[in-house]
């Protein structure tokens, strides 16, 4: 590995932390300068949270749409002015009140329509077909062009309520442990998974939900 | 017929009757064997449960060889939608419970590990062919993996007649009763697969953020260790010494069908001791000298112990 690479593992390593505000007190300012300096770590930084808040709760997902609005204001500026028309008498009758909220409504709808597309929310179009698969969960994070300006509070951990059974000790250790564990289950599944596997995936216990037992 | 002739007969008929029983005999491994490289480079879609005592879940799963590199994708489909995607340079785990997402470099696959062969397999396990059956609508054939002794589990599989695949897969402990078991409810399989390779963004999480490589082994690596086993339990051996962490060794074994990874570290305040369960994984800590120890694997807890119990300062 050559030190552009370490620089660049630990930039990563890092920024994934300060995306889980991991990082300590002191540090956060080194960081913020970095953000401020760095348009590669901006980018990266963005994904790493649009993908913990896409994990964490879809909903609190909030599209920037400022991208667009200039984009719009640009092109209104090019275009010729167009004069106002000639007012018809018929229009005169429409409630201004009532012209507001079919404006508004229209809106809404094109909003309905075109959020789930800009976040990523709907499969692809391009699945193909089969009559025994009634979908294949994709992984519902665009691969850019989608700048996240605010997220809702981050979902709080519950604590484990149940007992605590025989042989399962570290359930009542810290965070860091229980980490350590998975992150030791992790590697494991991955190297024992070459030399041998009964079933179809060697991470299958990482991925079972069943987390009364971790 | 000549009286020769008749000889004949019955010596070519004796030689494959030896030849039939002699292939039948060895067919059982053999059909493992195949398994094993099915399960890495066969093409493969469906959606199968996984079942640990009385837990169950739903699991979807994708698997393509691509330029000689294996991508899957792994997704539980109750519950929090954990999921493992592997792509050509890493393997990203995320974890939506815990907003995590973990990330391993495959840069440094175990390519030179050494095999265990079926011969040698059979002093420790006794393969056994069973019944043809029905598993996800597809034509299978049961395999029974008999363990010689209580320090692994056995298996009954019924293994896909086209493909090799293990369509069912159930884990026995000592007494014969399931510890766990996947059990395919769809399976495609060849060209018709959904290609994952175009879900980038599943791709791009591995690419951009795979960072951290699977730890090297290296001659120097085990040169170093400060530590030696010995006493392993029967069949065990010391297959691989990596360091994913200045600080930390990872030691793995196998008896060739299933494996164990012994993680040996300072000891600190937070050390675990005792016995979890995660899935249908086993995992022990303890403290041998003056180290913290965590052993890893789909073996009895005995078995565990007796790794951690073999380990010797050098």
């Amino acid at each position: 590995m050559n030190r552009k690479e370490r620089n660049d593992d630990r930039m990563t390593e890092g920024l994934s932390s300060f995306a889980d505000s991991e990082v300590s007190a002191g540090s956060v300012g080194d960081w913020i300068n970095l953000l401020a300096n760095n348009e590669q770590a901006r980018q990266r930084l963005a994904r790493y949270r649009l993908v913990g808040a896409h994990l964490a709760d879809e909903d609190n997902i909030r599209v920037d749409a400022s991208g667009v609005a200039d984009r719009v204001r640009t092109a209104l500026q090019d275009e010729p002015a167009i004069l106002a028309p000639k007012r018809r008498p018929g229009l005169m009758h429409v409630p201004r009140l009532a012209l507001g909220t079919a404006l508004a409504a229209g809106v809404a709808v094109l909003a309905v329509a075109i959020a789930p597309q800009m976040v990523g929310v709907n499969p692809p179009a391009d699945l193909p077909d089969s009559p025994s698969f009634a979908f294949a969960p994709r992984l519902s994070v665009p691969a850019d062009g989608i700048t996240m300006v605010s997220l809702g509070p981050q979902r709080q951990l519950v604590p484990h309520q149940g007992a605590i059974q025989p042989g399962q000790r570290w359930k009542v250790l810290s965070p860091t442990m229980q980490q350590k564990i998975s992150r030791y289950l992790l590697e494991h599944n991955e190297v024992a998974g070459q030399i041998s596997a009964q079933g179809p995936s060697a991470h299958l216990s990482y991925v079972s939900t069943n987390d009364a037992q971790q | 017929m000549t009286r020769s002739s008749k000889g004949l007969f019955t010596f070519v008929s004796m030689l494959l009757c030896l030849c039939v029983q002699a292939r039948a005999a060895a067919e059982p491994a053999q059909l493992y064997e195949r398994m094993q490289h099915a399960i890495h480079n066969v093409d493969y879609e469906g959606h199968f449960v996984f079942q640990v005592g009385d837990h169950l879940d739903a699991m979807y799963v994708v698997h393509r060889m691509q330029d000689g590199r294996e991508l899957e994708r792994l997704v539980a489909l109750n519950g929090t939608q954990k999921q493992v995607i592997r792509g050509a340079r890493g393997v990203a785990c995320l974890d939506p419970h815990r907003r995590k997402i973990s990330v391993l470099g495959t840069g440094n696959r175990l390519a030179n590990l050494p095999a265990i062969g079926t011969e040698e397999l059979q002093r420790l396990y006794r393969f056994e062919l069973g019944d043809e059956v029905r598993v996800a609508g597809r034509a299978a054939r049961e395999l029974f993996i008999h363990p010689l002794d209580n320090l692994r589990y056995g298996y009954r599989i019924a293994l896909d007649e086209q493909t090799d695949l293990p369509l069912q897969s159930i884990m026995l402990d000592d007494e014969g009763k399931a510890r766990s078991q996947t059990l395919f409810v769809d399976l495609k399989t060849g060209r018709h697969i959904t290609p994952i390779e175009h879900d980038l963004s599943a791709l791009q999480l591995t690419e951009g953020l795979a960072t951290k490589p699977l730890p090297k082994d290296t001659a120097q690596t085990r040169k170093d260790s400060d530590w030696r086993f010995r006493d392993l339990p029967e069949g065990f051996r010391l297959v691989n010494v990596l360091s994913p962490e200045p600080a930390v060794q990872h030691f793995l074994f196998t008896d060739g069908l299933t494996s164990v990874s012994l993680y040996v570290e300072p000891m600190d305040s937070q050390g675990f001791d005792g016995f979890s369960r995660i899935g249908s994984t086993e995992v022990f800590g303890t403290r041998h000298h003056g180290m913290q120890l965590t052993v890893v694997g789909e073996v009895p807890r005995r078995t565990l112990e007796l790794i951690a119990d073999a380990i010797v300062p050098q």
